[in-house]
This record gives structure tokens, sequence and C-alpha cells, in this order.
């Protein structure tokens, strides 16, 4: 009897453990599903490894714990796997943030650099402006230079230009009048070189210019004997002459008026030594002040190369 | 000796046995108890300085539930129902200071990435000359 009632007890133990297969925990398979994904989140960083281990432990023991027990040992697993998850993401925006702060420290290395390399082209910028302005300076200073040697140069050579444009026809004056005086000379006879001529309605008489050499004060013998016999008859009147030189226009006033003025004073020199008075001559130059005709023509300039003898 | 005595002196020591035993169970009981308690104040005292009673507030009253309840009943000397809600409180107080955690590190980031922004667009742009 006894051993039948042990084997009745073996059977329905058999029974019982077959019954007892694990019976399917929704709670438990998706609090478990959870921690594989959030295992599979923390895999690079290792992150919360403990509090992922204490759900996990938490969420297995949930298939032995006694009934009574099994509500506050899903919401222990419950509160464990959301300590777990917050303790991962919590690592993670640890590692975030330690990105940004490479990623600023490195926007602040981008922006020395850049503010560096903004410094210096601003420095080259100083510079090529200042070597510019120095370029122009210096170009300013040779122009200027330039400019003033080129004025000096134009004027040096306005002046030398002048100067010889005023000799030239100086020359070119003086050998026309010699040429003149030349033809003139030859063609007239000593009695043409003294004539007696009423001027300013008082006696007087011109001496004509072939009297003198050719551009000289230099009288010729023929006037000298002319103007001897001339003196005779001033010292005979008794009065007071006047003994003007003239020229013609041609070349330079001044030196036409010192030609006449020596003239002049030639003739004086002469009715000196002839005996007249030097109280009684008075010699000026009068230059081409006073023309007698046109100094256009060769004729009215041999006309107004002269010395006028005039009784005062 | 008397064989009667001898027994009863046996039963009289085995029963000391069995009360020192109980009292030296119930004595360790409150003081697992106690100790589960303390580290239950802890928590809650960590997780209250992580800002949790305003970031976290949902959890960090579970936790500080947990542990009145606990207190009441270990007042009651119901130890093991203490040590269990002294352990809840513990969970949540941790839950609550890491809720509380990430939230505050939450807002650091978002500030931190808006920073970054700000700070690459004025690189970028470079309007602002940038010190750290």
């Amino acid at each position: 009897m006894k051993r039948i009632f042990l084997a009745c007890l073996l059977i329905a133990l058999t029974f019982a453990s077959l019954a007892a297969e694990p019976v399917l925990d929704p709670a438990r398979q998706q609090l478990l599903q959870a921690l594989d994904a959030l295992d599979l989140e923390a895999q690079q960083t290792n992150a919360a490894a403990l509090e992922r281990l204490q759900a996990r432990q938490a969420a297995e023991r949930l298939q032995t714990v006694r009934a009574k027990d099994r509500a506050d040992a899903l919401e222990e697993a419950q509160v464990l796997f959301k300590t777990a998850d917050f303790s991962v993401k919590i690592a993670q925006i640890k590692d975030q943030l330690i990105q940004l702060d490479r990623e600023r420290d490195g926007i602040y290395v981008e922006a020395s650099k850049r503010d560096a390399a903004m410094a210096r082209k601003e420095v080259e910028r100083l510079r090529m402006q200042a070597l510019a302005l120095e370029e122009q300076q210096l170009q300013s200073q040779e122009s200027a230079d330039a400019d003033t040697l080129a004025t000096q140069q134009e004027q040096v050579t306005a002046d030398e230009q002048s100067k010889r444009v005023a000799d030239a026809k100086a020359k070119e004056a003086a050998l026309t009048r010699l040429e003149e005086e030349l033809q003139a000379q030859m063609a007239v006879s000593a009695d043409d070189v003294l004539k007696s001529r009423t001027l300013a309605g008082k006696p007087g008489y011109i001496l004509s210019a072939t009297a003198f050499d050719p551009g000289t004060s230099k009288l010729s013998s023929a006037a000298k004997e002319a103007l001897w016999q001339l003196a005779k008859k001033l010292k005979s009147s008794g009065k007071t002459w006047s003994i003007e030189g003239h020229i013609d226009a041609l070349g330079v006033e001044t030196e036409n008026l010192l030609l006449s003025k020596k003239r002049a004073e030639a003739v004086v020199s002469v009715l000196k030594s002839a005996g007249v008075s030097a109280g009684k001559l008075r010699a000026k130059g009068l230059g081409s002040a006073k023309p007698i005709a046109s100094n256009q023509s060769k004729l009215g300039r041999a006309q107004n190369r002269r010395v006028e003898i005039i009784q005062k | 000796m008397d064989y009667k005595l001898y027994q009863r002196l046996v039963y009289l020591f085995i029963g000391a046995i069995i009360l020192c035993s109980v009292t030296v169970h119930a004595q360790s009981s409150v003081s697992n108890a106690s100790a589960m308690m303390s580290k239950a104040e802890q928590a809650i005292q960590a997780a209250s300085e992580a800002n949790a009673n305003s970031l976290a507030p949902v959890n960090f009253q579970l936790a500080t539930g947990a542990m009145q309840q606990a207190q009441q009943v270990l007042a009651k000397r119901k130890t093991k129902d203490a040590d269990r809600l002294a352990l809840k409180s513990i969970r949540y107080a941790e839950l609550s200071a890491n809720e509380a955690k990430y939230i505050q590190l939450k807002e650091v980031l978002e500030n931190k990435t808006a920073e970054n922004i700000r700070l690459r667009r004025e690189l970028l742009l470079g309007t602002t000359a940038i010190k750290p």
C-alpha cells in the first residue's frame, strides 16, 4: 500500500514538473528586450555596466520570484532599467560634451589662426601701402626735379637762343650796315661827304655816313679834310654848334646810341683839332630816334646814318 | 544525578539556546533594517543634492514616500517589510538622481551646442573678434 502511494506521488510530481514549463512572461520579455537594446546602445562606450547588470539580474529574478512578490520585483526591475537607461544617456551626453569642448577649442584655434592671418595680411597691406607711398614720393620728387631741370634747361636754352638770335641780328645788322656803307662809300664822291643844309630853320651841315670807315667811328681822310674846311666857317661864325650823331634802325638800339655818340665825338675831336673852341661844340648821340627817311630801304637807311652840325 | 532532573536541565538548556537564537535573529533583522534605512536616507540626500525634488519630482516623491512607509513599518518591528520598502526607496532615489542629472546635462549640452553654432557663425562671418 505504502509503495503504491509513493509511486502515485512520483507520477504526480513528474506531471507537475512537466506542467511547470517556463510560462511566457510578456513584461519580463519586454524588459529583457529593452535591456538588449540598451546593451547595444552602450556597447561602444561600455557605459553604466553595473546598472545594466543590476537591471538584467532583476529581470532574470522575475522568473523565480514567488507570485506574491512578483509585483514588487517587477517594479524594482523596471526602476533599475530606467536608472540604467538614464545612466547610459548621461554617459552619452558626457561624451558629446567632451566633443563639443573639443569643437569649441577647434573654433578658437581656427579663429586665432584667422586673426593671425588677418593681422599678417594687414601688416603686409600697410607695408605695401608705405612702400607705394614712398615710391610715389620718390617719383614726385624725381618728377619735380626733372621739371625743375627741364625748366632751367628751357630757360637757359631760351636765354641762350634769345642771346644768339640777338647776336645774330646784331651781326646781321652790322654786316648789312657795313655792306651798305661800303656800297655808299664806293658810290659817292668826296664832295658828297659834307653838305650844307638848313636844319630846323637854322644853318647847318650834314656829314654822311660815308665820312666814317664802315661800322666804326673812324673818320676818313676826306671827311677830316672837309671838316677842317668847315672848322674855318664855324670859327668865323662865333656861334655855338650842336654835333648830333644819328644812325639807322638796324641792330640794337643801345649799340646804335653808342655808335652815334662816338661818331659825334669823333667829329667834335676833329673840329677842335682844327681850332674850333671846345666850348662852342656840343656832341650827343641820338641813335635811331630821329630818322629823316624810311629805315625799310637801303637809301633811307643811308640817309638816316649821318652827323648833323646845327647852329644853336 | 536524578534522571528527571537531568532531563529538565537538558530541556532548559535547549530552551535557552532557542531563546538566545530567536533574540539574536530578531536583533540582527532590526540592525539590517536600520542599515538599509540609513542607505535609503543617504540615497535620498544625494538625489536632493542633484535637485531631483524639482527636476524629477515624481520619482523623488516615490522615494521619500517609500522611506516614510519603511520608517512606519520599522516602528512596528516589521523589519522585513521595512527592509523591502527601504530598498524601494533607494531604487527610486537613485532613479530620480539620475533623471535629474540627465536633465541638467541635457540643458548643458543644448547650451554648448548653441554656443558652438554661434561661435562658428561669427567665425565664418568674421564680424566679431572672438576671445575665450
